[in-house]
């Protein structure tokens, strides 16, 4: 079905937003997790790390502007695992994985999401979640979450 | 402190000073997150395009400048250092946890901030945008940072 699908695109050959059979139901969003600050802040306790809302967030919610994601289910059909494709570069120390079921569920009037494809050279599952999120609509999509690959010492929500 | 006419003063300048008069005597104070925020505001500046790995921008000065003024402003000088981390798109958000509650403060662009604040107890979670004036942020600190 996924195959079949063909991702509009705008007259630069971006894609529009839309959402794309590798996210409906029970299909899952993959977010790949950054150290060295970028992802991870400081837990309540003062010592702990948590993952920051912003991980989700995109502050030019434009056509062209969007929160990158991995689609696990592409990551299947093209006959990788999904861990070991998402722990390709130094860079990420972890990956969190919801369900687009369960990341539509933070959808409010006016405000709604698109999940789709934005496949690239070198990341050809690499998706794109459309959508202004706030910091309770983020924080409600780490409660969603659970880990594909764990970073070490991190927890996802307190 | 007018945030609608802030300016683009580089950030390796010196460090914000208040100075006191008593008497004849001058006094010099510097913030004790001073120096943590500016060196974390630095390494943000650093870098580079894409530092999300898919294309996003750097974070400009004027995103960096802004946020170092909110904290001046609304900040006391023995409050805890916020945790500063980089948005997609060109933002950053400022972030406090502690067993009191959290504090975000997602800055698109200057003058353009969201503020969310979640105390530990029941009251409502707080969420409204800022642009100049930052009271709200600085009553949540009081009683979280």
């Amino acid at each position: 079905v996924s195959a079949a699908f063909e991702i509009p695109r705008d007259e630069r050959g971006h894609p529009k937003p839309h959402d794309h059979p590798n996210f409906d139901g029970q299909k899952r969003v993959i977010r790949r997790v950054e150290d060295n600050g970028v992802h991870i802040v400081l837990a309540k306790d003062g010592v702990g790390r948590r993952i920051s809302s912003a991980i989700f967030k995109n502050t030019k919610p434009t056509p062209h502007d969007y929160v990158s994601c991995d689609s696990e289910n592409c990551i299947i059909e093209r006959g990788f695992e999904p861990k070991s494709y998402v722990a390709d570069n130094p860079k990420w120390c972890g990956a969190i994985i919801l369900t687009a079921e369960s990341m539509r569920l933070v959808e409010r009037e006016g405000h709604p999401l698109s999940i789709g494809m934005w496949p690239l050279p070198e990341n050809h599952c690499h998706g794109a979640i459309w959508g202004k999120i706030n910091s309770s609509r983020a924080i409600e999509l780490l409660r969603n979450c659970e880990w594909l690959w764990e970073a070490e010492g991190v927890r996802i929500v307190e | 402190m007018s945030f609608n006419t802030y300016t683009t003063q580089a950030l390796d300048q010196r460090p914000n000073v208040n100075v006191q008069t008593a008497g004849s005597i001058t006094m010099f104070s510097v913030h004790d997150w001073d120096s943590v925020v500016r060196n974390r505001l630095a390494q943000i500046g650093a870098l580079p395009q894409g530092w999300d790995g898919y294309g996003s921008e750097r974070i400009g000065e004027d995103v960096r400048w802004f946020a170092l003024q909110i904290l001046y402003s609304s900040m006391t000088k023995d409050q805890m250092a916020p945790s500063i981390v980089p948005i997609a798109g060109g933002g950053i958000q400022l972030e406090w946890h502690t067993f009191k509650g959290d504090i975000e403060l997602e800055i698109s662009r200057p003058n353009q901030t969201e503020l969310y604040v979640a105390f530990e107890d029941d009251r409502p979670i707080i969420e409204m945008p800022l642009s100049t004036d930052f009271s709200e942020l600085t009553k949540a600190l009081r009683e979280i940072a």
